[in-house]
C-alpha cells in the first residue's frame, strides 16, 4: 500500500468512527460521544489531506486526476465546509447526517478506483481543472444544504408532531437550519454558475465533441442550476420558507447524481 | 359524613373533553349555588383550572356515580356523554389524598407548579363565597394549602423546576434560535401569560405587546413587562409582526381562525410563528397548524415538552408524596374523631341521664337530707360516671387517632355504641357504588 493509500485508509476509518459516535450521541441523546466525535473528524481530515497532498506531490497533477481522486476531493471539502458550520448549528445533528455522507462518497470514490479519466489532455487544461474544481466545490456546497434541509425537515415534523419525545431538543433551530442552508446554497450556485460558464467557454473552443449542446449531461446540469437558482429567488424575492423549498434543496443532489450517472455523448467525467 | 370526589383533567382526558367542562367565574359560582341546594349536597366546592375540573362533596347521602356525574354536569347536561368515559372518582382519603396531591403540584401537568396552590385557594374562597362549604371542606381546604405550602418548602419540587415557561423557551429557540429581536405578542393578559413572557424576555425576546380585552390590564401587564399595550380590535395587525403569541383570553370561541392567519402568514412573507394557546376553552383553531412555519402548541401538547424534567424530579415527587401520606392522615384523624363525636356526646349524654333519673330515685328515697350531704352525693355520682366513661372515650380517640385513616371492621366506637346501647338510625353508604353494582343489588 502506498503511503497516500496508508494516510487515506487512516482518514477514512476516523470518519466512520466519528459518524458512527455522533449516530451514537444523537440516538442515546448523550453527549457523552461528542467528546471523541469532533477529535475523530479532526484527524480524519488531517490525513486525508495529507493524502491528497501526498496524491498531488507523487502524480504531479491536481486532486482531480482519477474518479477516485476527484471524489475523494469532494468528500474533503464536505469534511471543510462541515468543521465550521457544525459550530453555527446544535451538534451533533449536522455531523449525524454530513458524516455517513463523507463516508458514501469515499466508498463510491473507492469502488471506482480503477476508472480513468477519459481524456487525460483534457486536465492539462487550467480551465478545466477550475471548471472541475468549481463543480466539486458548488457539490459540496450543495451537499451541505442538502444535509441543513435534511435536518430542516426533521426538526420541523418533529415541532409539528408535538409527541416528539424530546427529539427536537437534539435537532438544530429551524431558523438558523434555514439560514445556514441559504447561504451555502448562495455560494454553490455562484460558484457552480462560474463553473457552467467556464465549461461553456472551453466547449464553445472546442474542448468538447460537436454536438455537445445536446449532451444529456449538459441539458440536465442546466436543470440543476435552474432548481438552486428558483430556490435562491423564491427564498429571497418571494419570501418563501419552510418545508417545500427545502424538499428542493434534497432534489437538488439527486439531479446531480443522476447527472453522473447519465449516459454521455460528449461530456465526460470522472 | 363521606367525602366524595368527581373530576377529569389532563391525565385523564384530552383537551377537546375538558373544554366540555370548563367555566367562567360567573358560571363556576352559579353551579355551586345550583349545587349546593340539592338535598344530597351538604358541602360542595369546584376546582376548575386549565387542567382540571373537580367537584368535591360532602353528603349524608349514598352517592352512586352516576349521581355524581349529573351534579357534576349540572351546569353543562350536555357534556355528560361526551365526558363521561373520563372521569374518575374517589371517597373519603382517597378524595382527601387527591386534592392535597393537587394543592402539592405533584398532579399537574408541570410537576412542581406553583399556580395550582392558588387554584386551590381561589376554590376554597369561591366556595366560602357562595357559602357552600361547612366546617368539613374548611378543615380539607385549609390543610390541603398547608400541605402544597409544606410540599414547596420542605423539598425541592417546586425548585429550578421546569414549567410552562422553560417549556416555551426551549420550543422557541427550537424555531428560532436566538430570541434576540424577538416580538411575544400577548392576547389576554393572564397570570399564566405573564409567567410565560417573563421567561421568553429574560431569554432575550425584546419586545412584548399586550392586547386585553379591559385596556387598563393590558396597560398594567405591558407596564411590568416593559412592552407596549394595543387596543384588543387591533390584535390582528399585531400578529403580522410577532414572532410569539401567548393567548389566554376568556374567549368562548377561537378568535385566531385558519384562515384569517393564512392571509397574516402570507404578508409575514413566510417568517415563522410560534403559538402559545393556554387558554380553555381553547382561543386559536387547531387547524392552523396545517399552515407551514406555525408552531401550535396548548397546554396538552407542552405535557409532552416537560415530561422528560417530570422524571428527574421523581426523587422529589417520593418526599412530597411522604408529606401528603402525613398531611391526609392528620385530616383522617380530625375527621373521623369529628364524626365520632355525635356518638361521644350520646355517649355523655346517655350516662348523664342515668345519673339524673339515680339521683332522683335517691332523693325519694332519703327524703330530707342536708344541702351539703345532697352536694357531696351528687358530686361523687358525677365523679364515678366521669370516671366509667373516661377510660372509653380516651381508648376511642386514641384508636381513631392511631387508624391511619383505616378503619377496623369492628372498632371500639362499634363497641361502645354496642355496649351503651347508643344505636341511631345508621347513615346509609360507606362507599361509593357504580352503577353496576347498583343494578346486581336490585
Amino acid at each position: 500500500m502506498s503511503a497516500s493509500g496508508a494516510l487515506f485508509l487512516i482518514a477514512f476509518v476516523a470518519y466512520v468512527i466519528s459518524a458512527g459516535l455522533y449516530g451514537a450521541s444523537f440516538a442515546m441523546k448523550t453527549d457523552s460521544a461528542m467528546v471523541y466525535a469532533r477529535p475523530a473528524v479532526w484527524i480524519g481530515f488531517l490525513f486525508h489531506t495529507l493524502s491528497i497532498g501526498a496524491t498531488c506531490l507523487i502524480t504531479h497533477h491536481g486532486p482531480f486526476i482519477s474518479t477516485f481522486s476527484t471524489f475523494s476531493a469532494t468528500a474533503w471539502f464536505l469534511v471543510l465546509l462541515y468543521i465550521p458550520s457544525e459550530a453555527r448549528v446544535r451538534p451533533p445533528a449536522l455531523g449525524v447526517v454530513t458524516l455517513p455522507v463523507v463516508c458514501l462518497i469515499l466508498v463510491i470514490g473507492v469502488a471506482r478506483a480503477n476508472k480513468e479519466i477519459g481524456d487525460s489532455k483534457l486536465l492539462q487544461s487550467h480551465i478545466i481543472n477550475l471548471h472541475v474544481l468549481l463543480m466539486v466545490l458548488s457539490f459540496g456546497l450543495f451537499l451541505l444544504a442538502a444535509a441543513c434541509a435534511a435536518l430542516y425537515l426533521a426538526q420541523n415534523r418533529s415541532l409539528k408532531r408535538h409527541k416528539s419525545n424530546g427529539w427536537f431538543r437534539r435537532l438544530p433551530p429551524l431558523d438558523t437550519l434555514d439560514r445556514l442552508a441559504y447561504h451555502t446554497t448562495a455560494y454553490g450556485v455562484s460558484l457552480f454558475t462560474l463553473g457552467l460558464v467556464l465549461g461553456v467557454e472551453r466547449a464553445m473552443s472546442g474542448g468538447l465533441a460537436p454536438g455537445w449542446q445536446t449532451d444529456p449531461r449538459v441539458l440536465a446540469s442546466y436543470i440543476l442550476w435552474l432548481i438552486y437558482v428558483f430556490y435562491l429567488i423564491a427564498r429571497a424575492i418571494g419570501g418563501w420558507r419552510g418545508s417545500r423549498l427545502n424538499y428542493l434543496l434534497l432534489i437538488g443532489p439527486l439531479v446531480a447524481i443522476t447527472i453522473y450517472f447519465l449516459p454521455a455523448t460528449a461530456h465526460h467525467f470522472g | 359524613m363521606p367525602i366524595y370526589l368527581i373530576g377529569l383533567s389532563h391525565r385523564s382526558a384530552p383537551i377537546e373533553t375538558r373544554e366540555q367542562l370548563s367555566f367562567s367565574n360567573k358560571e363556576l359560582k352559579a353551579a355551586l349555588c345550583t349545587l349546593i341546594q340539592r338535598p344530597e349536597v351538604d358541602e360542595a366546592a369546584l376546582l376548575h383550572t386549565c387542567n382540571r375540573t373537580e367537584l368535591y362533596l360532602a353528603s349524608l347521602h349514598r352517592l352512586t356515580e352516576n349521581q355524581l356525574a349529573s351534579l357534576l354536569c349540572l351546569m353543562r347536561p350536555e357534556a355528560m356523554s361526551k365526558v363521561r368515559d373520563h372521569l374518575y372518582y374517589g371517597k373519603d382519603t382517597e378524595a382527601v389524598a387527591h386534592l392535597f396531591e393537587v394543592a402539592a403540584g405533584i398532579d399537574s401537568m408541570v410537576i412542581g407548579e406553583y399556580q395550582v396552590l392558588g387554584q386551590v385557594k381561589e376554590a376554597y374562597d369561591t366556595a366560602g363565597i357562595c357559602n357552600t362549604i361547612g366546617s368539613i371542606f374548611h378543615a380539607l381546604f385549609r390543610q390541603a394549602i398547608v400541605t402544597g405550602k409544606r410540599a414547596r418548602t420542605e423539598t425541592e419540587i417546586g425548585k429550578g423546576g421546569f414549567s410552562v415557561g422553560h417549556a416555551a423557551v426551549e420550543l422557541a429557540s427550537s424555531i428560532f434560535g436566538s430570541l434576540a429581536g424577538k416580538t411575544v405578542l400577548i392576547l389576554g393578559a393572564g397570570k399564566m401569560s405573564e409567567i410565560t413572557t417573563r421567561h421568553l424576555v429574560s431569554e432575550g425576546a425584546p419586545f412584548v405587546v399586550v392586547a386585553n380585552r379591559t385596556y387598563e390590564r393590558a396597560q398594567e401587564l405591558a407596564g411590568k413587562l416593559g412592552g407596549q399595550a394595543i387596543q384588543y380590535q387591533d390584535f390582528h395587525h399585531a400578529v403580522e409582526t410577532a414572532d410569539i403569541i401567548i393567548s389566554s383570553t376568556a374567549a368562548p370561541h377561537p378568535i385566531l381562525r385558519r384562515d384569517d392567519l393564512a392571509l397574516i402568514m402570507r404578508k409575514r412573507r413566510g417568517r415563522s410563528l410560534f403559538l402559545i394557546d393556554i387558554a380553555m376553552p381553547r382561543d386559536i383553531e387547531r387547524s392552523v397548524e396545517t399552515l407551514d412555519n406555525v408552531f401550535l402548541y396548548d397546554m396538552d401538547d407542552l405535557q409532552d415538552v416537560v415530561a422528560e424534567s417530570a422524571q428527574q424530579r421523581q426523587a422529589e415527587v417520593e418526599k412530597v408524596k411522604q408529606i401528603i401520606r402525613e398531611e391526609t392522615a392528620k385530616f383522617t384523624e380530625w375527621f373521623r374523631i369529628r364524626e365520632a363525636a355525635p356518638l361521644l356526646s350520646r355517649l355523655k349524654k346517655r350516662v348523664n341521664e342515668i345519673q339524673e333519673a339515680e339521683l332522683n330515685r335517691l332523693r325519694e328515697q332519703l327524703g330530707e337530707i342536708g344541702e351539703s350531704q345532697w352536694r357531696a352525693i351528687e358530686a361523687a355520682t358525677r365523679s364515678m360516671v366521669r370516671q366509667v366513661v373516661r377510660h372509653p372515650i380516651v381508648r376511642i380517640k386514641q384508636e381513631l387517632a392511631q387508624s391511619n385513616g383505616k378503619c377496623p371492621e369492628y372498632s371500639l366506637l362499634d363497641a361502645a355504641e354496642e355496649i351503651f346501647g347508643l344505636e341511631e338510625p345508621a347513615v346509609e353508604g360507606d362507599h361509593i357504588v357504580s352503577d353496576e353494582t347498583t343494578e346486581e343489588s336490585r
